[in-house]
């Protein structure tokens, strides 16, 4: 049927349809994971997204180490959305450290080939060969020749490849750590590469951090934008019930509607300074909802 | 979208969950042996759940599951009651060694006995054999009955990292240097008790061997008696900012750990409180919130050295602006220590203001202080 025919019909949606740069649930649906407080890491990611943005990624943090590593790993799920939603030219390495791997370097290359890049072999004689020069030196030139390479292939593709790090769960060996500082300080200064560095805290990494997702032009170093992780407040709970209305009804949202809702949701529930710890997600998810069928349900949705 | 088990495929599922988060790297196909004849419907939707529980980009097309789902897997059959009987369900399965060392270590028996671990980290075992132990208390958890000596296993992993960088450095033999090393012994011979910070300065041409003549006196000292706790800040890695004071002050306490295997799980803890979110009105990250100096991992620092009673050698190679940055290191970490020595490592360049030095074959050896009121200005002073 030709298009014009009901082009009218259509414009208007396709108009809207820009991919959103937050979540509110991880899928989409009123029963997923809730998305809570996260709306640093999406300013972060959406600006880090763009080509001239001093910004490179994200170095998340928890605000208390020993609160576990479970909600560092839901960042990877929040940037594997976020990503699909912009399209295949962002490409996402995820680089896990529960086992040992003799060699970093040639495990983030396997781990990028796995996920379809051609990251070439690296030179059979690198700039710096092992025992010429202190390991910091060989573990940075190896890593820079990873970057380089793997810039040129992002390059050519006009793609981003993103890589995320998930937090070890073993012992970081020495090597390993060098490996990993020196790709790090590499990737940063590659105009197609961009990081998300989930934990790590005690681990001191290269770049510039920055505690806003645009940081100001300064010197034009790169560098990373920090995340603390940790907690939450109810204003985040209306941002995420904003986002939620605004995309379940396609209205503006009901500000008194989610205000209450917001207020029922942390009735009664302790907080230190307005700050409600982690374990009460599970309480406030459910309390939060029935409000979110209902925005369902009147935007039409089955 | 996101699949959820419904009831046909929830017991399935779980059991999935329980083969992989006691086991190693496993064979997905051994699943099946697992799960028994199931529909095919079912059998996907296992998969599909347990790849997202698991890192399916491992060695050998293996599959592992994530630390942090296997750490809240344990936690919670533990809450349940359950671990044991979930142990001794998967021993009646087939496993491969990183597996029996995982159930091992839940249970503590065999070489995870808290006291056949103390006696391994003591015979100084070799790497693959701490690895090992290293991977299977990570995987077990604060579950495992011996994870106390995870800490002590890292430091002894710490070593033997630190024995090969040494070898790889000096492995070729170090020769020649007799003048410098004398005048570097004799400098470490009178460790400095208080302030001011004196701090031994080394330049020279690139390449001329002033990392190497540096390792060689560590190696030394680290050899006297008592020896010596070598920390080298070398700041040819990146990651090392003297705006990040708190980094700083991370990697030394590492470094500490590494030497010290006694202490380094109360060191471990206090780097984890150093390490989160401080109550700041800024943002905490280098260049505002971080530099300034972590007090309290300070302090333990400071205690944890004193008891050990060894004088600290710090390292700081390849410094490029070594003015200021030399004298805000020691600041504040050094406070409790007993005695400190601190080698500064630079590349040739103009010299500290009122040094004005030639360009020579030899690398240079020059003692200095850092006046306390005024950080910038060098006082050559004899080594």
């Amino acid at each position: 049927m030709p298009l014009d025919r009901f082009v009218d019909r259509v414009l208007g949606f396709v108009k809207v349809d820009t991919a959103p740069t937050s979540l509110w649930s991880l899928d989409g649906t009123t029963a997923g994971p809730l998305v809570v407080g996260r709306s640093l890491f999406f300013d972060a990611i959406s600006k880090g997204g763009e080509a001239s943005s001093r910004g490179r990624g994200v170095r998340i943090k928890r605000r208390a180490i020993d609160a576990g590593s479970s909600g560092l790993a839901f960042s990877h799920d929040i940037l594997e959305q976020l990503l699909s939603r912009r399209g295949p030219n962002h490409r996402l390495v995820r680089v896990t450290q529960d086992e040992i791997v003799p060699d970093l370097v040639a495990d983030i290359r396997r781990r990028a080939r796995l996920k379809g890049l051609a990251v070439p072999d690296p030179p059979d004689a690198p700039g710096v060969a092992p025992g010429s020069a202190p390991p910091e030196t060989t573990a940075k030139d190896r890593a820079a020749i990873l970057a380089v390479d793997l810039e040129a292939l992002a390059a050519a593709g006009d793609s981003v490849i993103w890589f995320f790090f998930d937090n070890p769960t073993i012992t970081l060996s020495e090597s390993s750590r060098l490996a990993f500082e020196g790709f790090v300080d590499a990737a940063l200064v590659q105009p197609h590469l961009r990081l998300v560095i989930a934990g790590f805290e005690t681990l001191p990494l290269p770049g510039q951090e920055f505690g806003v997702a645009s940081p100001p032009e300064g010197d034009r170093s790169p560098g990373l934008v920090v995340e603390f992780i940790g907690g939450f407040r109810r204003s985040d709970l209306v941002d995420l019930l904003t986002d939620a209305s605004r995309d379940l009804t396609h209205t503006a949202a009901n500000i008194g509607v989610i205000e209450n809702t917001a207020d029922l949701a942390v009735l009664n529930l302790p907080n230190f300074n307005g700050v409600y710890a982690d374990e009460l997600l599970p309480t406030v998810s459910e309390r939060l909802r029935p409000q979110l069928e209902l925005f369902r349900t009147a935007g039409g949705g089955g | 979208m996101i699949q959820r088990p419904d009831k046909e495929t929830t017991a399935p599922v779980a059991l999935a969950r329980r083969f992989a988060a006691l086991s190693g790297a496993f064979d997905p196909e051994s699943l099946l042996d697992v799960l028994g004849t199931v529909p095919t419907k079912v059998a996907v939707a296992v998969t599909a759940e347990l790849a997202d529980a698991c890192d399916t980009g491992s060695q050998g097309g293996k599959w592992l599951m994530r630390g942090s789902v296997r750490r809240r897997e344990l936690d919670s059959w533990a809450s349940e009651g359950e671990l044991d009987q979930a142990i001794e369900w998967r021993r009646q399965l087939p496993s491969d060694a990183a597996t029996d060392d995982l159930l091992d270590a839940l249970v503590g028996s065999g070489q995870y006995a808290a006291s056949a671990l103390q006696q391994t980290i003591g015979s100084q075992a070799d790497r693959e054999a701490l690895n090992r132990i290293a991977v299977a208390l990570d995987r077990a958890g604060e579950r495992a009955p011996a994870h106390g000596t995870l800490e002590a296993v890292r430091s002894a992993l710490g070593r033997l990292d630190a024995h090969v960088r040494a070898e790889a450095m000096l492995g070729r033999g170090f020769f020649g240097r007799e003048s410098e090393l004398a005048q570097i012994v004799q400098w470490l011979a009178q460790p400095i008790t208080m302030r001011p910070v004196k701090a031994l300065f080394i330049t020279g041409l690139p390449g001329i061997g002033k990392s190497t003549l540096v390792d060689e006196a560590a190696r030394r000292a680290s050899s006297a008696e008592p020896p010596w706790i070598v920390v080298r800040l070398d700041f040819d890695r990146t990651g090392l900012d003297v705006q990040d004071r708190v980094g700083l002050t991370l990697e030394i306490s590492r470094q500490i750990a590494i030497a010290l295997g006694d202490e380094a799980a109360t060191l471990a803890q206090a780097r984890l409180a150093a390490a989160g979110a401080t109550p700041t009105s800024g943002p905490d990250v280098k260049g505002e919130a971080r530099e300034h100096v972590p007090y309290e991992l300070s302090g333990v620092l400071g205690g944890v050295v004193g008891r050990a009673g060894r004088p600290i050698l710090m390292i700081l190679d390849t410094m490029r602006c070594c003015g200021d940055a030399a004298k805000r290191i020691p600041d504040g970490s050094s406070t409790a220590w007993t005695s400190c020595a601190i080698a500064v490592c630079a590349p040739w360049r103009p010299l500290p203001p009122g040094g004005a030095m030639r360009s020579t074959a030899q690398p240079i050896v020059w003692g200095f202080e850092l006046s306390s009121g005024a950080s910038t200005r060098w006082i050559p002073t004899p080594c």
